[in-house]
């Protein structure tokens, strides 16, 4: 009976043991550091005010720079967003029409943008585009509208950049819907596919409207494009880790006739937001110089300066009550952290943030348009 | 004396079926989907490093285990093993539920559909009939 029980510990010791052993040599694989440093300055972001908004869906739809209003959407209620001011840090709730006709179920990946005095409801799956004032949230067709997306964003009146896929050859590609014919511009060559033409050319689009440029970040290496509205590559510029080629692995499943990871991917460049001159990327790794405790309880900023071309610094977002920030924008004067189902607002150091500092209330150029978000798992491997 | 050892008899031979059943159930599920399965455990953060093998080895081990548990004399052993196996699933799991950012299950067939907690009792429950055949078996050959 003894002797039993002694057995049976050891066995239970030993598979412990191993498994544990596996994890640590895995572990030891995937958080090792990049060759590269950040620059951290003291408080570039102060803590402001945090907001509960009672669910975890919400994402950032736009910016009114006169009224300093951000809209917020929700991804499980395509036709609601939340006004908060950025100020007052009043809320309030907004139910956008819709004519009955145009559009009679909306998917899961329909989007809703705000650019004043539009804002535009982009459902790339139905596929349907609609238009309305932001005076009265009515939404009504305003555009050739029959291009399947995966992201879009609005350019111009009538105009909007989107992401698809070619029907040819099953790989995303940029394009641009306006409503002079041919209505639909594709622009291959501008993703360089670097191994399936599907995963590792995935990224998010943005526009940053005081430049006028598009801005495509790809999620899996250290690059990002620069696009004018007429889909022409002007500049491509890294960011600063050094991973210039996807590390993941697709496997085609011929089963289910459909494509998957292979592997955990390397996810370099999460969520990013460009406004004014700063174009901010959430990043996956962990540079030379920070802690790995520190990097595991928060999230990591690079701000890039477009104008000069430059990395300026970077900072961390604590996690609020133990939630990782999920997304974020930038004003004038803030930033905006959703973790969960709360908004953080914090206070942007104007030291810091030089370029802000001449704060133009004009008009349309301080209109943010939502930067791509992505809720990929947490994960740093390389 | 003579019934409770008919008894403990039924008892390990019943324990034996559902680990032969298991194990059988799991591996041939894994072999019939291979392709997922292979995917599935390469994507698994615990696992990156030494996927491929794995994919192969769990269920190879179960299926050698099964058919050790249908001899009487390597019962014991078999039981020891399946055991082992056991306790490595569960604390593979815990590591999972723990430390890991993100979860993919590797299970195959209805074991799929079971969430992570679920699953931690399945196994618990596993283990623990494992260590109760064990003890049966040595009370035996004690007396």
């Amino acid at each position: 009976m003894k002797t039993t029980i002694v057995k049976l510990i050891t066995c239970a010791f030993l598979s412990i043991t191993t498994v544990v052993c596996l994890y640590a040599v895995s572990d030891k694989l995937t958080h090792r550091q990049n060759s590269f440093h950040r620059y951290f300055p003291p408080h570039p972001i102060l803590l402001d005010t945090v907001t509960q908004i009672k669910f975890n869906s919400y994402y950032f739809s736009g910016y009114d720079a006169v009224s300093n209003n951000i809209y917020l959407g929700n991804i499980t209620a395509p036709l609601h967003l939340l006004k908060v001011n950025t100020q007052s840090k009043d809320t309030s709730h907004i139910s956008v029409k819709i004519d009955s006709n145009s559009l009679k179920r909306f998917y899961a990946k329909s989007r809703i943008s705000v650019t004043p005095p539009y804002f535009y409801l982009l459902d790339g799956v139905t596929p349907k585009l609609l238009r309305g004032n932001i005076s009265s949230w009515n939404a009504n067709e305003f555009i050739y509208d029959n291009a399947y997306f995966n992201q879009a964003i609005p350019i111009g009146p009538k105009s909007l950049a989107i992401r698809s896929i070619d029907a040819e050859n099953h790989e995303l590609i940029l394009g641009k819907v306006t409503n002079k014919p041919p209505n639909v511009l594709l622009a291959p060559n501008l993703l360089e596919k670097q191994l399936d033409g599907i995963f590792c050319t995935d990224g998010s689009l943005l526009y940053n409207t005081k430049r006028s440029k598009l801005i495509y970040i790809y999620y899996y290496r250290n690059e990002y494009l620069i696009m004018d509205t007429t889909m022409q590559l002007v500049d491509k510029r890294k960011t600063i880790d050094t991973n210039s080629i996807a590390k993941i692995k697709s496997k085609a499943i011929d089963h289910y006739d459909s494509k998957t990871m292979a592997a955990p991917p390397f996810l370099v460049n999460k969520n990013s937001y460009t406004y004014k001159d700063y174009l901010l990327i959430h990043s996956n790794l962990m540079a030379k110089n920070e802690s790995k405790y520190k990097f595991g309880n928060s999230s990591v900023i690079d701000v890039y300066n477009l104008n000069t071309n430059t990395y300026d610094f970077s900072f961390y977002i604590d996690s609020f009550k133990g939630f990782k920030l999920k997304r974020f924008m930038i004003t004038d004067n803030h930033l905006l952290a959703i973790h969960h189902n709360y908004l953080v607002i914090y206070e942007l150091n104007q030291n810091w943030f030089s370029e802000m500092k001449p704060v133009s209330k004009q008009n349309k150029d301080n209109i943010a348009i939502e930067s791509g978000n992505r809720n990929t798992e947490h994960l740093y491997k390389k | 004396m003579k019934w409770s050892q008919k008894q403990t008899i039924l008892f390990t031979e019943t324990i034996s079926i559902v680990f032969v059943i298991l194990f059988v159930y799991a591996a041939v599920s894994k072999f019939l989907d291979y392709e997922k399965f292979t995917i599935q455990v390469s994507q698994s953060p615990i696992l990156t490093s030494i996927g491929h093998w794995i994919v192969f080895l769990i269920p190879t081990m179960e299926i050698v285990i099964a058919m050790l548990l249908a001899l009487p004399r390597l019962r014991l052993l078999a039981l020891y093993a399946s055991y082992s196996l056991m306790v490595m699933f569960s604390t593979y799991i815990l590591i999972i539920l723990e430390f890991s950012p993100f979860i993919p299950c590797a299970c195959g067939g209805i074991l799929d559909s079971m969430g992570w907690t679920a699953h931690l009792i399945f196994n618990l429950f596993f283990v623990a009939i494992a260590t109760i055949g064990i003890l049966l078996l040595t009370q035996k050959s004690v007396t």
